[in-house]
């Protein structure tokens, strides 16, 4: 198992939570993916099942509920900054492990379709181990490593429509998760089921081309080159740069990444560099800054940094990101790394002509071309007057309905159409909730349900949350 | 209120990098409708929100470094973008010039319906002008462009730049301009039909 999760990281995470848990609407805006905060759920997912057996399975469960377990302590109880004593807390706890494990069929789903992966005796299974064992065995088989990528991502992207239609899952996942999630639920589903097994012979086949094209000399003569340049010399222009203490901290930020296999959570530690980078610049000056000098910087850390591993890393991130997530700040700042890449490549080029290579230049314009011509069509509760809703029974299991909500309509008023939809005959123990993936939280009455859900909507970084409707818990329970 | 995302591309024509550059990108977006749904990252990535009749449009602004040695990142930058906001400075005659070398680039290998917004930027003093706003205009009029002058310093005009980029972007589907995970429906928009230009 990789902890990669400095101890400071945590406790920042803790208090900051403990602090918020009283206001939902801040916690909203608390939760982005370039927070140091969500590096304990990375690391959860990305171990989950490191350890298949039951008892790492039932650990993993608890962590994302300890999150849960403090949200749901301080909002439930009426939004005071109440804190449950010690002692009552661990009763919490079990109750909440139990019921996160029902309200994830995310996670059920993940699991389900991962264990259909390796089951050789359904037709999904046979692709995916026989792709799997085909990969291993023909490794010099692309014309490059990106060529290798490209059918890589074609290979999950063709799974993915395979599983959406085919009735091999049982139950489907329509019954178990909204449709408009399906998708995001599908994407991860195939990094467990394709890139984690295959991690580490895609890096050492993606080395293997790097070697043999050349590219890798070029990459570290040029690296060793860059290192020794001054930040000025790297065009910084005003800016104070990290010391080599912050570079070590971006430098161990990075090594975290090339741990990863979802080339999703790899984004997101990517943004967390950049934001430790942007945070070290404003902090010696007290000013904002544009790319201008954002991206001098950036290429002066990746210089400094001195991990030519990287190179493989950020093409990784290109290739197989889902294309819906290239937008927004993760597809603005891995842009930016791979130019600040690609200055570096071409160091000893780049001084005598001063631009960047035409090669790498016509690498981005393929690239961009080819990752943003599929598009996806926004499903019917993506739009505005729809809201859909789960109810959540510990007998049935969830059941989604789609209700018309305006947009000033209130979280009290959605609760009184769910009691009539779902007739339920003790409303008054009801409430509505938002899940995002490791959070719950109840709304408040006079909260506006559609407000929030363009809120989330308009984050550059997707978060499946849902609606969840279902009984409150009260203390004595 | 419907809300929409649209993509837009932020050149800053400006003849010195110094201390101006950064404060007009930051000035550009701060009084932004609901500061709280910016971006944490930093400045080079920002959203503004704006409100556009009974929508809400919520701008995805794209800096790129204008250093000679980054410029052939540009078109990663500007490639999915419905609109460019190029700005310059009223002071500097090359500022200007550097302009419309932008404009030829994005009309060469920008998207086909790019809405080009210019923005004179009065740093403070307009006794210092080199740009006659008259030629500004008639040249922003002969490409089909938006033209302001605006200044960072006092936030003037800077909303104006987005509310008339608002009303040139193609109105979305009658089912409702809508964007789940910030992907761009701006473009989307743009490549099936035309503005009025």
């Amino acid at each position: 198992m990789s902890i990669s999760t400095s101890s400071s990281d945590t406790l920042e995470y803790s208090l900051g939570q403990e602090g918020l848990a009283s206001s939902p609407s801040q916690h909203l805006n608390h939760e982005d993916p370039g927070k140091d905060s969500s590096e304990d759920d990375e690391d959860a997912e990305e171990d989950e099942d490191y350890g298949v057996g039951l008892e790492a399975d039932l650990e993993m469960r608890l962590r994302p509920s300890f999150k849960a377990r403090r949200q749901r302590v301080g909002v439930s109880l009426g939004g005071g900054s109440f804190i449950l004593p010690r002692a009552l807390k661990g009763r919490f706890r079990k109750v909440s492990s139990m019921l996160t494990s029902l309200v994830t069929p995310e996670r059920r789903a993940i699991k389900r379709i991962a264990e259909l992966s390796r089951d050789k005796s359904s037709y999904f299974g046979s692709l995916v181990q026989d792709y799997i064992s085909f990969v291993k065995e023909n490794r010099g088989c692309h014309m490059s490593g990106m060529d290798f990528l490209q059918t890589l991502r074609q290979f999950m992207t063709q799974m993915k429509a395979y599983l959406s239609q085919s009735s091999e899952l049982d139950p489907p996942l329509e019954s178990l998760i909204p449709e408009d999630h399906i998708d995001q639920v599908l994407e991860k589903a195939m990094h467990k089921c394709v890139l984690k097994p295959l991690k580490s012979v895609i890096e050492a086949i993606l080395h293997d081309y790097q070697v043999n094209s050349g590219a890798w000399k070029q990459l570290k003569d040029n690296l060793e080159l860059a290192k020794t340049k001054r930040p000025q010399q790297l065009g910084v222009d005003g800016a104070i740069p990290p010391d080599p203490v912050a570079i070590e901290k971006i430098r161990h930020k990075f090594l975290n990444m090339r741990k990863m296999y979802s080339p999703e959570k790899k984004v997101s530690l990517l943004l967390r560099v950049c934001k430790l980078i942007y945070t070290i610049m404003q902090d010696n000056s007290g000013r904002m800054y544009g790319a201008d000098d954002f991206l001098p910087m950036l290429t002066y850390v990746v210089a400094q940094c001195d991990m030519p591993q990287l190179d493989t890393e950020i093409q990784y991130m290109m290739e197989l990101l889902d294309p819906s997530l290239l937008q927004g700040e993760g597809g603005y700042y891995l842009t930016s790394v791979y130019g600040a890449m690609a200055l570096i490549k071409n160091f000893q080029e780049e001084q005598a002509a001063r631009v960047l290579s035409s090669e790498a230049r016509n690498t981005l314009h393929q690239w961009h071309q080819r990752r943003t011509a599929q598009r996806l069509a926004p499903s019917v509760d993506d739009f505005q007057n729809y809201l859909r809703v789960a109810l959540q029974d510990e007998d049935t299991g969830c059941t989604a309905k789609t209700l018309i909500v305006q947009p000033y309509t209130t979280t009290e008023e959605v609760c009184s159409v769910c009691a009539y939809k779902f007739k339920i005959r003790d409303p008054e123990n009801y409430a509505l909730f938002l899940v995002t993936e490791d959070t719950r939280q109840q709304l408040a009455p006079d909260t506006h349900p559609q407000r929030i859900k363009a809120e989330l909507h308009s984050r550059p970084r997707g978060h499946a949350f849902h609606f969840v409707y279902r009984r409150v818990f009260s203390m004595s329970d | 209120m419907f809300l929409k995302n649209l993509d837009i591309f932020l050149i800053l024509s400006l003849q010195d990098t110094g201390v101006g550059k950064s404060s007009i990108v930051w000035r550009f977006v701060e009084d932004s409708f609901d500061p709280n749904i910016n971006p944490t990252i930093g400045a080079s990535f920002m959203t503004k929100t704006v409100q556009y009749q009974n929508e809400l449009h919520k701008f995805l602004i794209w800096d790129t470094a204008g250093q000679e040695r980054f410029r052939a990142l540009a078109p990663m930058y500007y490639r999915g973008s419905a609109a460019a906001i190029i700005v310059y400075d009223i002071t500097k005659e090359e500022s200007f010039q550097t302009l419309k070398n932008w404009v030829k680039e994005l009309r060469q290998h920008g998207p086909p319906n790019i809405v080009v917004a210019i923005a004179g930027n009065k740093c403070d003093l307009s006794d210092a002008r080199e740009v006659l706003e008259k030629d500004a205009k008639d040249y922003a009029d002969s490409i089909h462009a938006i033209f302001v002058e605006t200044s960072a310093k006092n936030a003037i005009n800077i909303n104006e730049v987005f509310i008339e980029i608002s009303k040139r972007i193609p109105v979305a589907d009658a089912a409702g301009g809508t964007s789940g995970k910030g992907f761009k429906l701006g473009r989307q928009a743009s490549e099936s039909r035309r503005t009025c230009c």
